[in-house]
């Protein structure tokens, strides 16, 4: 339990999932919602680039690319 | 807002006004719409592209207007803002269609809830029905128009379905008030936003009567494994690099061929119904000298665009940005650059203007400096016409066509240029401002043929008549320039050679070419060049092609037009091809052939990197919205471009 109470996306590894609870940047969060990514739904981290960053998530029908910066501010639960 | 509004809408025209998500298919709507009536523009006082177009449907023309994708009106980059702003700014009785994915539905109607609350009157247009259905998906469209208060067509734009249903929607619109989520709560943009995704995903999910697997994504997901993997993915992406530069080369000679004799029967045949005279020898060696010089190079830019539209049209390009985000970032550039820097190939200008997709400021600048040292399709009929006179078509090394292989080194040696001079001025330019690479990655679909099709058709037509009309005028100022003299300069040589002696010396024939270079030499061009000469001549460069470093200044491509009048003069008859009588060239001064290796290396390297292009400079000032930037653009190119050209000479001579 503790370890999912602050995990974030950048902590996941390829084709793991988890479900959003946060998002610690408001902006951010805007964005991410008005491009199909909802806190409370699931969220899956699908590529790691090459040189490990950015990545690429999904979300329902919702496939984008995010740095890991970003992923840093996605708190998930597992 | 309504009061005198809908009193006028008998006599105003119908505008209608497309927006929706990025990769929703709205452009291959509006070419479905439009046809050819179409024409792309600038919206005031920014250069985003708008374009414009209208049909005709039972005798009422209506206007289409093409906005720049959007996810939300809580805008993020520069073309987000402007798709705002020019949505807030609308009339009253114009119709806003809004195009959705269908089968990405509740994200993409957050965009169409919060337009119509802006008040606005709404259409509501879901594309990819093909694809819901291959999803094994329904909605309820009597249903979820009936609980969002506003007309739903479903369509698909690449077969044309559903679009004739569009236009009755539009024709027989009936004007209504609507509101989907009361905003009176002055809640913080988030949590309305939240409320709002809430609502629309109840809806959705009570209209949606089957809900099978997103299917869509299972193959595009395949694919990114072997698109984006640490070795494949790079090798994929230089293979299509290097694809590209060889079709430009091979393919673009036979319609390049048929288009240069094509043009060489026209001098021949104009020039001898014409008169002989000052006229014949204007419309000849003048304008059509100059037209055959730029008409050419039809054929391979025609090809650059389609490789570029391909890609973008695919979803490859989103999936190169992906993978060049983390490099790019060393370099003070963004993954989103790649986009701008891969179009540079074909032209600064839309590159340039492309790279409003990066949000933040520092990234977008730099790659707004570093563009135009990309070689553009202007530069390939410089290169094609100086390679040529080094290398010989047939020369191969390997496989490969050498003339193929040197433009690609060049095409490097600008890509090169371009991310180390981004490198110093991520040294130099100071910003706060949070750096993020949020990009959608499409599904891969097949390309759309018409949009490549369109997309070929618009570029050339800017390149012919916008360049051309450049090119056109600066052919005839050239030939002027060069065909008179001060004073009576020209009757003097004539005198010279009718004298006696050289009667003797030389057959007619010699006279002929004798009397017409030292005649350009005193002419009116001659001297400009020789004004110039002590400045280029280190780099190698004689007063012949001072004139055309000058007259490049207007677009790159002028060089060949300016190479085609200035040798034209000296050659009466106009039977020898540019290349030929470029060759034939000799130095003034020494009486040595004039393009050895040393000087057309020299002149190329020069081309790479010097800031040749009144268009582009005229760009940058409106995308940073200062002078500074040309300016120093304009400094740190020449300087580049002077340097390297000097290196380069010294070495090969």
């Amino acid at each position: 339990m503790g370890k999912s109470l602050n995990m974030t996306l950048d902590r996941l590894k390829e084709n793991e999932s988890g479900i959003i609870k946060q998002i610690n940047d408001e902006d951010l969060a805007i964005q991410l919602l008005s491009m199909g990514f909802v806190i409370g739904e699931k969220i899956k981290v699908e590529r790691i680039a090459p040189l490990k960053d950015p990545i690429l998530i999904t979300s329902g029908s919702s496939y984008i690319s995010i740095r890991n910066a970003d992923a840093k501010n996605i708190e998930i639960i597992v | 807002m309504q009061k005198t509004l809908k009193s006028l809408s008998n006599k105003d025209p119908q505008n209608i006004i497309l927006i929706g998500n990025p990769n929703t298919g709205k452009t291959t709507l509006f070419n479905s719409l439009t046809g050819l009536n179409q024409k792309v523009g600038n919206f005031p006082g920014v250069t985003v592209d708008k374009k414009t177009g209208n049909f005709n449907y039972k005798e009422t023309k209506i206007n289409v207007v093409d906005l720049p994708g959007t996810y939300s009106l809580s805008p993020n980059s520069e073309d987000e803002r402007i798709a705002k702003s020019y949505l807030e700014e609308t009339n009253q009785n114009d119709i806003i269609v809004v195009v959705a994915d269908a089968t990405n539905l509740k994200r993409n109607l957050l965009l169409f809830t919060q337009i119509v609350d802006l008040g606005k009157q709404v259409i509501l247009v879901l594309n990819m029905m093909d694809l819901l259905q291959k999803n094994t998906q329904e909605i309820d469209f009597k249903k979820l128009s009936k609980k969002l208060n506003c007309p739903i067509i479903p369509i698909n734009a690449r077969l044309d379905k559903g679009v004739e249903k569009l236009k009755e929607a539009v024709f027989s619109y009936q004007q209504k008030e609507n509101i989907f989520l009361d905003s009176d709560s002055s809640s913080s943009s988030i949590d309305e936003t939240m409320k709002r995704v809430g609502k629309i995903n109840t809806i959705v999910d009570d209209c949606l009567t089957k809900d099978g697997e997103d299917k869509s994504y299972l193959f595009t997901k395949k694919i990114d494994n072997i698109v984006t993997h640490k070795i494949y993915g790079y090798l994929i992406f230089l293979g299509i690099l290097f694809f590209i530069f060889q079709a430009i080369f091979s393919w673009a000679s036979y319609p390049m061929d048929l288009i240069d004799s094509g043009f060489g029967f026209l001098c021949d045949f104009v020039s001898n119904i014409l008169p002989k005279g000052i006229l014949n020898d204007l419309i000849v060696n003048g304008i059509l000298a100059g037209l055959g010089g730029i008409v050419i190079f039809v054929p391979q830019i025609a090809i650059l665009f389609a490789f570029i539209t391909i890609l973008e049209d695919t979803g490859y390009m989103s999936r190169v940005s992906f993978l060049m985000d983390r490099i790019l970032r060393q370099f003070g550039l963004n993954g989103k650059s790649i986009i701008p820097i891969i179009s540079s190939t074909a032209c600064a200008i839309p590159a340039i203007m492309g790279a409003r997709t990066i949000s933040n400021y520092k990234e977008r600048l730099i790659t707004i400096m570093v563009a135009p040292l990309i070689s553009c399709s202007a530069r390939i009929p410089v290169y094609t016409i100086l390679i040529a006179l080094i290398v010989s078509e047939e020369e191969t090394y390997g496989i490969f066509n050498l003339q193929g292989l040197l433009v690609m080194g060049l095409y490097l040696l600008g890509f090169v240029a371009a991310i180390l001079s981004a490198w110093v001025m991520k040294l130099i330019i100071k910003s706060k401002q949070k750096s993020t690479f949020t990009l959608e990655m499409p599904i891969y679909r097949t390309p759309r043929w018409k949009n490549v099709g369109f997309e070929i058709l618009s570029k050339v037509k800017i390149f012919l008549f916008d360049a051309g009309k450049i090119i056109i005028a600066i052919s005839i100022v050239l030939w002027v320039l060069s065909s008179y003299a001060p004073g009576n300069k020209f009757e003097d040589i004539s005198k010279k050679y009718t004298s006696e002696t050289s009667q003797q010396q030389y057959s007619e024939q010699e006279i002929s070419t004798l009397i017409a270079s030292e005649r350009l030499e005193h002419s009116y061009a001659g001297i400009i060049g020789k004004i110039i000469e002590p400045t280029i001549k280190p780099l190698g460069f004689d007063w012949k092609i001072g004139i055309s470093l000058v007259t490049s200044f207007a677009a790159r491509e002028v060089f060949v037009g300016t190479m085609a009048t200035l040798y034209s003069v000296g050659d009466a008859d106009n039977t020898m091809s540019i290349r030929e009588k470029m060759m034939a060239a000799k130095n003034h001064e020494t009486g040595e052939k004039l393009y050895t290796t040393a000087t057309t290396l020299s002149l190329l390297i020069f081309y790479v990197f010097a800031m040749q292009c009144m268009a582009t400079l005229a760009v940058v000032y409106r995308e940073t919205n200062s002078i500074k930037w040309p300016i120093i653009q304009v400094v740190y190119m020449g300087a580049l471009a002077y340097f390297s050209s000097l290196l380069v000479y010294s070495i090969f001579s």
